[in-house]
């Protein structure tokens, strides 16, 4: 398994609409996460599963239960240099 | 994208703070010492308030400590426990699907429960996962909640829903309910059921003159399982063993299930498992047909007006023991053109059905079209 250094924020919003199961247009930084309704227990488990083996990241499921809006998500990337134009 | 079962248990050991052996060994079907720290785990953790009679339904459901049921189906309870405390549950009931002229061994996934302070926490996902990794082929079916459906739907594979029914005999109920000036009810609901039962005239007249009589049973017998001995080799249907049929509604502690053998001459032909109950919405006595199977030699023209029969008969008995309105979920194509024509109607709430299956070779179990199922595949405390 090879871990990605990083990823674009085009990409990596691709990746959350996958894991979402979302079309790509209903995912962007701004959108509550009570909008998306892949945004479940399946859905987080899948976010720190991809996170992991994608980038090495492990979330803080304390701070993953608070997550609010994408974006909360895309500053996790950013946060671990794993956004290459954030 | 669902992640992999033992990518999840170390993710979510990690977030129990235990180790991802703990979570494994933790994972265990429950034993009849269990059941004094089950139920009130239940009690407390259910979202909704349990019924009566847990304890009765736990021990009819699983038979803790044997696991064996009637027809020697096993069905398990199987409990997430780390240091002691249970986190999770998910049981899971065996059945023999048949197909193909070859008996599949299957299972039921059905009362999923999590901890409530670790709802949302992925638990839930994960006992499904952890469920797949000890059955081959795995059928959900049901209405569950929208958050429940649709996570099913996630980590199985969705087929198309299954179809409700619904047969209108007296309307006053639901027309007190929907109009706005509740006084017109009567008046319309008169002429409403005046030509709904025009209607039923028509089919009585057809079964009578058939010679189909009707038989309530208390126990189904030892042979009733011939009555699929003629279904069509590439249909799936579960076994409907005269064992499976007693234990299953018969010997149901939550619900008062009603039995009928269907004869023509001295031929059975088929037999209708319902239940009476009375709707608090509507306010008036309401049956559902839980269970219909009926004998399908001959060709589709002779099939269908064999079940438009036993359909009619069935509704008239309803309609004597004061059922005003009549329910029946199915799945398979089989009995839709029957059902309309004898004047039954979709309802909105249709309910979900789809498979895990890990098996080779599997694309025919999810062909649609293949498939017959009743409620009595449904599982879950309210069935």
């Amino acid at each position: 398994m090879s871990i990605e250094t990083a990823i674009s924020t085009e990409d990596a919003l691709s990746m959350l609409a996958e894991i979402f199961e979302e079309p790509r247009e209903n995912i962007a930084p701004d959108i509550k996460r009570e909008d998306i309704e892949g945004w479940d227990s399946l859905g987080e488990l899948s976010i720190m599963a991809e996170f992991d083996e994608r980038f090495g990241i492990t979330i803080d499921t304390e701070a993953l239960d608070n997550f609010a809006i994408v974006d909360d998500l895309l500053q996790v990337l950013k946060d671990n240099q794993a956004l290459s134009d954030g | 994208m669902k992640p992999g079962f033992k990518q999840s248990t170390r993710l979510l050991a990690k977030r129990l703070g235990c180790s991802s052996e703990q979570m494994l060994e933790g994972f265990a079907p429950a034993q009849a010492a269990d059941l004094d720290q089950v139920i009130p785990w239940r009690a407390e953790n259910q979202p909704e308030e349990l019924p009566a009679g847990d304890r009765d339904y736990l021990r009819w459901r699983y038979n803790f400590g044997d696991n064996t049921l009637p027809g020697n189906r096993k069905s398990f309870l199987w409990l997430l426990k780390i240091k002691g405390e249970i986190l999770c549950m998910m049981g899971a009931q065996h059945h023999t699907l048949h197909t193909s002229g070859q008996n599949l061994d299957i299972a039921y996934p059905l009362d999923l429960l999590v901890r409530k302070d670790l709802n949302g926490s992925g638990l839930g996902a994960w006992i499904n996962l952890a469920i797949q990794d000890k059955y081959p082929i795995l059928l959900v079916i049901g209405g569950g909640t929208r958050d429940s459906a649709r996570l099913i739907r996630r980590l199985f594979r969705a087929m198309p829903d299954r179809k409700t029914w619904k047969l209108p005999v007296s309307t006053e109920g639901t027309l007190r309910r929907l109009l706005p000036i509740a006084i017109l009810a009567r008046p319309i609901s008169t002429v409403a059921d005046g030509l709904l039962s025009l209607k039923r005239g028509f089919h009585r007249g057809t079964w009578r003159a058939s010679g189909i009589h009707l038989e309530p049973i208390e126990r189904f017998p030892g042979d009733i399982a011939r009555l699929t001995r003629n279904w069509p080799t590439e249909d799936i249907y579960l076994e409907r063993s005269a064992d499976f049929l007693n234990w299953r509604f018969i010997d149901n502690p939550g619900i008062d299930y009603q039995a009928l053998l269907i004869y023509r001459k001295q031929q059975l032909l088929g037999y209708v498992v319902y239940h009476l109950y009375h709707s608090l919405e509507n306010k008036q006595m309401q049956a559902s047909i839980d269970d219909l199977i009926w004998e399908r030699g001959g060709g589709i023209s002779a099939q269908q007006q064999r079940l438009q029969c036993i359909l009619a008969a069935s509704i008239d008995h309803l309609i004597a023991r004061k059922a005003r309105l009549i329910s029946l979920a199915s799945y398979g194509d089989q009995a839709d053109r029957t059902l309309q024509q004898l004047g039954f109607l979709r309802r909105k709430d249709e309910q979900t059905f789809s498979i895990f299956s890990r098996m080779a070779d599997d694309d025919y179990l999810f062909q649609p079209e293949r498939w017959y199922l009743s409620n009595a595949e449904a599982h879950g405390m309210n069935f």
